[in-house]
């Protein structure tokens, strides 16, 4: 099996861990960032720093199940991350409810470290936020994986174990029901690689 | 970028210390010395944020909205009997009787309110926020909150945004942004809309009501209808006669009740109008008990609310301010940053 691993993939690095298990670091150093600012932008950032860690933890006590034929292990972490979150949804629906009421926005400030600037147009946000507070769950995490960047439709059905065809189908309807808050712009500009 | 994408490129990158420890635990793990999963450090149940700017003086935010309000008070003013006399000749002088009676005197206030930008011209809008700050769990009547300035200016033409924020999270600089094509912030979309309040709910139901946001029911719709309604009048832009028809239409949402004597973030009186929402929230539209002008939004608690989630425990006590947003009356100016 291990001949059959690309040298300096993620596989390589999980096949390398088997035997090596610090080698797993390697891991969290090429996808910390990635996972961290997913969960960010669902439960805040202090939820991040904790649930970013457990992610890793979970992936490693898992790694012996992941299939090597897999090259990039992006669509595996982003999974263990959206199962934590789905963990916390109390947790993330008072958190879109909080943004939707205020516009402040616990994934952009933090209230352990002051950030300097609130970039964006507060209304728009708050709009988003209650629609995306009303949004099913598996509606808003194929939405939010979408809108993550950097997934194929294939890629987040194997994130979330569920077929390519209910990707684009709770894409659409998560879509559909998020338009008004984005703009009015029918929002098919998000998230392309999911059509390619 | 969309709002979706814009939402995500903000989120700062993990803090160093944060990312060492995901790694030490990490490593913990892959050298057996912990537990996978680690027990979870304890959160503070009090989020007490450590930030520079603290609660700004609100007594000088009192002194700059008063001065505005003045000239309207001199206007009325009280009769030869000492009774109080109306600030407007079509405004009813006697006490309001209900929600409906409010929302009218509001409507008809708006509607005499001179405006009328050029299109190259900005409309000036100051807002004054008040909220528990980020990381509070538990929030009280004596909750203390934090300030935000958000000083917006519209482009008339709707074409461009600009803003400055200050106060907790907020830097002051001015950004100028183009085109937010949400129909509520935009002058011209706002202007086109129809004046009627059953024509003005039929093209909230066709234009916001869709794609699987069609409420559920009679209660979902009211709550909705008057979510999408203060949010025209928290953003200050919209023309006289379109504020004027969204009171109208609020005046039609069941379960909007009126509420006497409330205060305002400046500790001055206001009235207004309020409804109860997920059980345990009112959210009130306050306006100037003397000129019925538009004043603040107001979220409360009205009944102790406790939610137990993994990251632990959020309880809202009865009495609580959950959000206290007011915005000056909305000024013609010719270059953005220019203030009146």
């Amino acid at each position: 099996m291990t001949g059959e691993v690309r040298a300096g993939t993620d596989a390589a690095v999980i096949d390398a861990s088997l035997r090596d298990p610090e080698r797993f670091a390697e891991l969290y150093d090429r996808h910390h960032a990635t996972i961290h600012r997913y969960i960010a932008r669902r439960l805040g950032r202090d939820q991040a720093d904790d649930l970013m860690a457990e992610t890793f933890l979970i992936a490693f006590a898992q790694r012996e199940r992941y299939d090597l034929t897999c090259a990039g292990a992006r669509p595996w972490l982003y999974g263990i991350a959206t199962n934590l979150i789905g963990q916390h949804h109390r947790a993330e629906n008072r958190f879109w409810r909080l943004i939707a009421r205020t516009g402040a926005d616990p994934a952009v400030e933090s209230p352990s470290e002051r950030v300097a600037e609130r970039v964006s147009a507060q209304g728009m946000r708050r709009e988003l936020a209650a629609a995306l507070a009303r949004l099913p769950r598996g509606q808003r995490d194929v939405l939010l994986l979408t809108a993550a960047g950097g997934l194929s439709a294939d890629e987040i059905a194997s994130a979330l174990g569920i077929a390519k065809g209910t990707v684009h189908s709770r894409l659409n309807r998560a879509r559909r029901k998020t338009r008004d808050a984005l703009g009015g712009i029918d929002p098919r500009d998000v998230g392309e690689g999911v059509h390619a | 970028m969309n709002e979706l994408e814009r939402m995500y490129a903000e989120v700062p990158p993990p803090a160093e210390n944060a990312v060492l420890e995901g790694r030490r635990r990490l490593l913990a793990a892959a050298h057996g010395t912990s537990p996978v999963t680690a027990p979870r450090p304890a959160r503070r149940l009090l989020g007490l944020p450590r930030m520079g700017v603290r609660l700004a003086a609100v007594g000088a935010l009192a002194v700059t909205i008063a001065a505005g309000v003045t000239i309207a008070q001199n206007v009325g003013g009280t009769d030869k009997e000492g009774r109080p006399r109306p600030v407007l000749p079509v405004i009813p002088a006697g006490p309001v009787a209900n929600a409906a009676d409010l929302l009218n005197r509001a409507a008809t206030a708006a509607e005499s309110r001179p405006f009328a930008p050029r299109p190259d011209q900005w409309i000036y809008v100051e807002s004054r926020q008040r909220f528990p700050a980020i990381g509070t769990h538990v929030t009280t009547p004596k909750t203390r909150l934090v300030n935000f300035v958000e000083r917006t200016w519209w482009r008339a033409d709707g074409k461009q945004i600009a803003r400055t924020q200050q106060g907790a999270y907020g830097d002051g600089k001015l950004r100028i942004e183009t085109g937010n094509q949400l129909w509520k912030h935009n002058y011209p979309a706002l202007a086109a809309l129809p004046t009627d309040p059953t024509a003005l709910d039929a093209w909230v139901a066709s234009h916001v009501f869709i794609g699987g946001m069609r409420p559920k029911n009679a209660e979902e719709r009211a709550a909705a209808l008057y979510d999408q309604y203060s949010a025209v009048l928290r953003n200050g832009v919209a023309p006289p006669k379109t504020e004027a028809a969204v009171y109208r239409a609020i005046a039609r949402i069941p379960g909007v009740t009126l509420r006497k004597n409330v205060v305002d973030m400046a500790g001055r009186p206001a009235i207004a109008v309020s409804r109860v929402t997920e059980g345990y929230l009112a959210k009130e539209i306050l306006v100037d008990p003397k000129t019925y002008a538009y004043l603040a939004e107001r979220v409360i608690v009205v009944k102790d609310h406790t939610l137990n989630a993994l990251d632990g425990r959020s309880v809202d006590k009865k009495g609580a301010v959950l959000n206290l947003e007011m915005h000056s009356i909305p000024k013609v100016v010719d270059r953005p940053g220019q203030r009146p």
